[in-house]
């Protein structure tokens, strides 16, 4: 299973911040959000997640959470960065659609594979090529509100 | 609603208080998350520069540093397809897609989407820029007609110069350089912000130097002079509220310079004063993002060459006087746009313009031709597929002529001839496809029009009456803009295992109405009339193979072949039976540039090469210009940089530097210049 790599936690940090509604300083805390066969994965993101340095003038804080938790997770939360696999499954997708509804916080997927089950509202993929996609449904839903310029400029599901 | 939910929709409210949301373009954000330039010239949408619809290249502030250039004409003499004449040590002219000339009319410049083209003679007189090297952000360069989003005169191509955003960016630099030709020059650059809600970014800088003392004619050596420039610009950005910018800009240039002189093609010294002042307020709206600009320009120019220029174009060794010359140009802009995404495939833009030029009648005064152009555009950007997108702009000008005050003695028209109108519509289409994340294929299709300059409809006035009959040399109102075509298709493709990118394009042009100013002679009852007219038309068929890569530990390199042809179609003049204007024979066919850098430790190296095969300049010879020729040459341009520190960098740079002087064009030979310099960043 493909580690999230620190080019792609590089975009996303930086594709945080044109998100409005995430504060510009002071921390962002991100929950990396796994399955239970990618725990040391998580872990390993988290580290280099808190290593770089946030958008705007703030700092990260994350966290690995398991997909089977995240109805029950009442932390704190601004983010969640889904591990590859996260949203294998119609049951966990589920779960984290349901937590960016319910709690109002954008997800985040740098694997395409999430553009199918409808589950981030921004997939961030670098590989030869930056690729940017939002979920506008999913971002309406969760009250994410992104600057008009980056808006045009990323592609839209 | 729970304690949490509480929580994080109060922290959200906080964060939504605080945020300082970003309605002008913050390039440098965005460079940073695609890992390429951003820009908007190509269709007045952000886009990056792999995407947009037109053959483009982009000169980042990074370049411009290593090319070790004092000025932008001197940055541009090493990007592929571009082309530039240097006459003096301090005046250039820079064509895109060739047709470059003394006064270069098809090239629309902008500094921030402001225009600094010089209407009163369509040309952009580079040492007025109001703008300093270290302020550059990005050099966008459009090559091709752009007029559906630009307007008039954006035939060639555009170059709009992005500076700092004093809200975005925090720029904070000073440079002291010194060289041979005397050049002794001063910049700096300075952002202060306020909170991150309001800033401000001061620039001035000044130069001198002398001019190049290669060899000259008899008649030209009385005209070349030392250079100065100064200029100070004040450009701030507020926040007025979470989703509205207010952006005020303020700026004075003086420059006096030795340049060449168009028609004549003789050298004359000049001295340009231009004043400008901007506002733009650019607002977030659920109608989409929403922009209104307004500015105003000022411009005055007086000079000529020693030795009896009558006027603008006139050769006054010929005519046997001497006349003061001055052209005082105002512009007065105000436009709105609307950009606006409908879906997840459709980008919409509409705006209007509003603009006024009146230039002062010269040199005979007491006239005065003033036009008023009104516009409306659109442009539309389908993603037909995720990997395709077709992109359509059309605009629609319409002009009206006006004409008021005295006319100049036996020119025998009357005011109400300048009542006219002019209504031309310009397009862009554009269709790019990529097939997989390494190629870009892209075919486009546009028609540009550009306008007689304002001398030409009229602004210029002279009688001659120490001749046996009376020589009238006036522009006139019924001039028909020029109309330029291209289309165009190209193939990029990224050389994932060399780190490189390769990019193909060709090109055919055709450009029909092409103007002269002495185009028209008549012999009338009591006065002999010289008016403008348009001789003919032309074509052009070029290509683009430019590679561009980086390897090793530190290197960079480039490489490109631009040849193009152009094939004249103009009328002789009916007195020496010689062309009065050239193009076909006034071009380089082969251009190829070379570049290769390293950068390391505190050490930054870079070489520039470029090579023009033999072409024909334009040079006086008795009423009319002959063609001289220009043997092919290679020049060479060079910079080393080393840091001392973090924030002070020794540089030493050099132009020219494989020959002390060089026949670069049909002016006197350039030198070569070698400039020491010290950049402080605080």
């Amino acid at each position: 299973m493909a580690e999230i790599s620190v080019d792609d936690l590089q975009a996303v940090a930086r594709s945080l911040g044109f998100l409005d509604t995430l504060p510009k300083d002071g921390t962002i805390t991100v929950g990396v959000v796994h399955t239970a066969d990618a725990s040391q994965a998580a872990a390993r993101t988290v580290d280099r997640l808190n290593a770089i340095p946030g958008p705007n003038s703030a700092t990260f804080k994350a966290q690995s959470i398991a997909v089977d938790g995240l109805a029950g997770n009442q932390d704190r939360l601004d983010a969640l960065l889904l591990e590859e696999g996260a949203c294998a499954d119609p049951a966990t997708a589920l779960a984290v659609t349901e937590m960016v509804r319910r709690r109002h916080i954008v997800s985040i997927s740098t694997s395409p594979a999430c553009l199918q089950s409808k589950c981030c509202v921004l997939m961030v993929h670098t590989d030869r090529k930056v690729e940017i996609v939002l979920n506008t449904e999913l971002a309406d839903a969760a009250g994410a509100r992104f600057s008009s310029v980056f808006a045009m400029m990323v592609k839209r599901r | 609603m729970n304690a949490s939910r509480f929580i994080v929709a109060t922290a959200l409210a906080a964060g939504f208080a605080s945020a300082s949301r970003a309605q002008t373009v913050d390039y440098g954000a965005l460079e940073k998350l695609f890992a390429e330039p951003v820009t908007t010239s190509a269709t007045g949408s952000p886009q990056r520069a792999s995407d947009a619809p037109a053959d483009m290249e982009i000169v980042t502030a990074d370049d411009i540093r290593r090319s070790g250039a004092i000025d932008i004409p001197g940055v541009l003499r090493h990007v592929a397809g571009v082309d530039v004449l240097q006459w003096t040590n301090d005046t250039a002219d820079v064509g895109v897609g060739g047709y470059n000339q003394p006064f270069s009319s098809r090239l629309l410049v902008l500094i921030d989407g402001r225009q600094v083209y010089a209407d009163f003679y369509g040309f952009t007189p580079w040492s007025t820029l109001p703008v300093e090297l270290d302020a550059i952000r990005q050099i966008e360069i459009v090559k091709g007609p752009n007029s559906a989003l630009f307007g008039f005169n954006a035939v060639g191509g555009v170059i709009n110069i992005i500076t700092s955003s004093p809200l975005y960016d925090d720029v904070n630099v000073a440079t002291l350089r010194a060289g041979t030709q005397g050049l002794a020059e001063a910049s700096v650059v300075s952002t202060y912000k306020f909170d991150d809600r309001a800033a401000i970014r001061i620039e001035a800088g000044g130069r001198s130097n002398n001019e190049f003392q290669t060899d000259s004619s008899p008649a030209a050596e009385p005209n070349r002079h030392g250079n100065d420039r100064g200029e100070v610009d004040v450009n701030g950005l507020l926040q007025l509220t979470d989703d509205v910018q207010l952006g005020l800009e303020i700026s004075h240039t003086r420059s006096d310079v030795t340049e060449l002189i168009p028609t004549v093609y003789s050298l004359a010294f000049s001295h340009y004063r231009t004043d400008s002042v901007k506002a733009q307020l650019t607002a977030d709206t659920s109608l989409g993002l929403v922009q209104a600009t307004a500015y105003g320009n000022w411009f005055h120019w007086n000079g000529g060459p020693i030795g009896g220029t009558a006027s603008l174009g006139v050769p006054g060794e010929i005519m046997g006087e001497t006349s003061p010359i001055e052209a005082n140009n105002s512009v007065a802009v105000a436009s709105a746009q609307d950009l606006v995404k409908l879906g997840s495939d459709h980008t919409l833009r509409l705006s209007a313009e509003y603009r006024r030029t009146s230039v002062g009648t010269t040199p005979v005064e007491g006239g005065k031709v003033s036009y008023t152009v009104v516009s409306g555009a659109g442009m539309w950007e389908w993603k037909i597929l995720p990997a395709l997108s077709l992109t359509n702009a059309l605009r629609l000008d319409y002009l009206d002529l006006s004409r008021s005050g005295a006319l100049a003695p036996f020119v025998p028209f009357a005011n109400p001839l300048w009542d006219r109108s002019i209504t031309e519509p310009s397009y862009n289409s554009g269709l790019v496809w990529q097939p997989t994340e390494l190629d870009t294929l892209r075919a486009t299709a546009s028609r540009g029009v550009q306008l007689p300059n304002v001398e030409d409809l009229g602004g210029l006035q002279d009688t001659i009456t120490s001749a046996a009959l009376p020589i009238a040399l006036t522009g006139i109102p019924s001039l028909a803009p020029t109309i330029v075509n291209n289309y165009e298709v190209g193939w990029d493709r990224q050389l994932s295992g060399f780190d490189a990118l390769l990019r193909i394009s060709a090109f055919i042009q055709s450009t029909h109405g092409l103007v002269s100013n002495i185009g028209s002679f008549s012999l009338l009852p009591n006065v002999f009339l010289i008016t403008p007219a348009a001789l003919g038309h032309s074509n052009a068929e070029g290509l683009e193979l430019e590679i561009k890569g980086r390897f090793g530990q530190g290197w960079r390199w480039g490489l490109s072949y631009t040849p193009e042809i152009i094939t004249d179609h103009l009328a002789l003049n009916p007195i020496n039976r010689l062309f009065v204007i050239d193009f076909q024979h006034t071009m380089p066919t082969h251009v190829v540039n070379a570049d290769l850098g390293w950068s390391g430790g505190r050490w930054e190296i870079d070489g520039y090469l470029r090579y023009e095969s033999a072409f024909y300049g334009l040079e006086p010879e008795g009423m009319f210009p002959t063609l001289t020729r220009i043997d092919d040459y290679v020049s060479i341009d060079g910079r080393i940089a080393y840091s001392l520190t973090d924030w002070a960098t020794l540089a030493l740079s050099a132009q020219n530097l494989g020959q002390s002087s060089q026949t670069q064009t049909a002016a006197p030979p350039v030198e070569r210049r070698v400039i020491g310099s010290f950049t402080a960043r605080f």
